[in-house]
């Protein structure tokens, strides 16, 4: 599974640099889902969870038009289901380090894709460990993005998590995401001369 | 952009997630349990101080009354109760030790039915027995250490356990919790199994911070330690049951118990006998460490112990490498410590308190929703599968 990671990676850096926001902040939100999850031999019903994600990004290095941005976010996940005919809700928070490449195709046009990996466990669990097994979380997610104004794009995202992880942790957030935002970019400043 | 970072390590402070369900919880009225149910008669302020004050290791009295069925086995017994436990005392249902005044006569099996007994143990005299708040798993499944032991029993291993079952607990008739009764871990339990007096036993006990001698000759205790200190392997061989340690090695490594060696192990020894290790406190079992190799989980690099040094000292002659591996390999071969045969241990025990979980959950919030408990369980099966398959490919 590393190397599927490392070969998108590579696959999607190409090689100059033009005028590129240095950061952004974006939010979005959106509605995710889970197709099949059994909890202690019993079927989960009606599984899934609406999303809202707030945070900011850090243009890294570019290549060319392109370059590879590195977030923070922080992401609320309202989920549900039934278990036995037994209806819950779980809200969760999560911290997300969202790292993607973006294409600019034309003036007003981007894609982008790239991977968000997250925590997968609260932080007050007493299982909470940086050695834990199933600690992280990674999704992998492609989108586009949409030139509204100089500094405002609205962006439309698809998210799967890529990690073989027990049922059990997909209750909290669902595997799949669909995702609609904005995003506010902040262009470096130049000195202008009179 | 500082306020943004700001903001967003708040979030990763407080990552957190809440459920809630719209489950109708039963109350204690509605339940018609198979538990045996426990009521303890007690001075109520004396038992809410000893309640409170955890540190004060406070003693008092009382009488205890057993229903089995609904019917009365053990009546007006007189018992010293204590609150027992580290960590687990924090919580609001605590583990109560109850030491009988005399040794209760347990051969009707009225106070403790265990559905099987290792051939080498005796419960037919029972001084004291622990009603358990399952330790660090009250608030996840309330029955890894349970259902963990009972695997041990199945696999008929050369080790010294407690037997246990789930029960109701009340005190002067009001319900108090779900705890596990348990016989003990210490010297009082060890004369029992043996059906040996507790002058005879000599114990010690290894915890994170230091090694207690708890019981008998210490200076047999001593001498003991110092040999491990100064790897005198002649003089280990002749001190410890080497079958009983390596079965006791294979099981807890297996298990990936991560709050041991450096915690919850006991030694001890029938008068001039050899040391042996008690198996107890497996809520540690099947947490973190579930890739780790078993040696990576009793080398244990965090804390030094005397226990993985002992380990260690036998693990440099080849032929304990042989038996030790030998025992994993033959183990998981018969199938005997299998995901196969765990998971009709967890089932049995689920449907013997999924009525009264319920009840834990009203009362203590411990866990917090009926998915929840669920969720643990799940977890619990899925790391034992995983851990089994991790094992079998490195031994193999």
């Amino acid at each position: 599974m590393k190397t599927i990671y490392l070969l998108l990676f590579l696959f999607f850096v190409t090689s100059g640099v033009e005028a590129q926001p240095r950061r952004f902040i974006f939010l979005n939100s959106g509605y995710s889902f889970n197709n099949s999850l059994q909890i202690n031999n019993e079927k989960i019903k009606n599984s899934r969870g609406y999303i809202i994600t707030f945070g900011g990004a850090l243009k890294v290095f570019s290549i060319k038009k392109n370059y590879l941005s590195l977030g923070m976010a922080g992401k609320t996940i309202f989920s549900s289901g039934s278990r036995k005919g037994n209806k819950f809700n779980a809200s969760t928070i999560r911290f997300v380090f969202p790292l993607r490449m973006n294409f600019p195709l034309t003036e007003k046009w981007a894609i982008s894709t790239g991977f968000n990996f997250q925590n997968n466990l609260d932080f007050l669990d007493p299982d909470f460990r940086l050695g834990y097994r199933y600690l992280w979380r990674v999704d992998y997610s492609a989108g586009m993005k949409y030139l509204l104004t100089n500094q405002w794009s609205l962006t439309a995202n698809a998210g799967i998590n890529l990690r073989n992880m027990p049922d059990v942790f997909f209750l909290n957030e669902p595997k799949f995401a669909v995702l609609i935002g904005i995003e506010k970019q902040f262009y470096k400043r130049r000195k202008t001369k009179k | 952009m500082k306020n943004l970072l700001l903001f967003l390590m708040l979030i990763l402070f407080f990552s957190c997630s809440k459920f809630t369900e719209d489950f109708q919880l039963l109350d204690i009225t509605e339940i018609e349990t198979e538990l045996p149910v426990i009521n303890i008669e007690v001075n109520i302020d004396d038992f809410n101080k000893m309640n409170k004050e955890v540190d004060e290791e406070i003693e008092i009295e009382g009488r205890f009354n057993l229903f089995r069925n609904g019917i009365l086995v053990i009546e007006n017994e007189e018992v010293e109760l204590e609150i027992k436990g580290g960590f687990s005392t924090r919580f609001s249902l605590k583990t109560l030790g109850v030491k009988f005044e005399d040794k209760y006569d347990n051969s009707d099996r009225s106070l403790i039915n265990p559905s099987k007994i290792l051939p080498h143990h005796n419960l037919d005299k029972i001084k004291a027995i622990r009603l358990r708040n399952s330790g660090n798993d009250f608030v996840k499944t309330m029955m890894k250490d349970l259902s963990l032991t009972q695997l041990a029993i199945n696999a008929d291993l050369n080790l010294d356990l407690t037997y246990g079952e789930p029960v109701l607990v009340y005190i002067n008739n009001d319900f108090h919790g779900l705890l596990n009764l348990r016989t003990e871990a210490n010297s009082h339990g060890m004369a029992g199994l043996y059906g040996v007096k507790k002058d005879n036993i000599t114990l010690a006990k290894i915890t994170t911070y230091e090694l207690i001698k708890k019981d008998g000759d210490f200076d047999r205790i001593d001498a003991f330690v110092q040999a491990i200190e100064e790897e005198n392997l002649n003089y280990l061989k002749e001190e410890l049951d080497v079958d009983n340690f390596i079965d006791y090695m294979v099981f807890q490594s297996y298990i990936a118990n991560v709050d041991w060696p450096h915690n919850n192990a006991r030694f001890y020894a029938i008068d001039q006998g050899k040391f042996r290790f008690v198996l107890f406190d497996l809520d540690g079992a099947l947490r973190l460490r579930v890739n780790k190799e078993p040696l990576n989980i009793i080398e244990d690099k965090r804390f030094p112990n005397i226990l993985t040094d002992l380990f260690f000292i036998f693990y440099k002659e080849e032929s304990f490498q042989q038996a030790f591996w030998g025992r994993y390999g033959s183990l998981l071969a018969s199938g005997i410590i299998s995901y196969d045969n765990f998971k009709p241990i967890v089932d049995a025990n689920i449907a013997q308190i999924d009525l009264e979980i319920q009840l834990q959950i009203g009362k203590h919030q411990a866990p917090r929703t009926m998915i929840e408990w669920n969720i643990e369980l799940d977890k619990l099966l899925t790391l034992f599968q995983e851990r089994e398959q991790v094992v079998s490919d490195l031994v193999e």
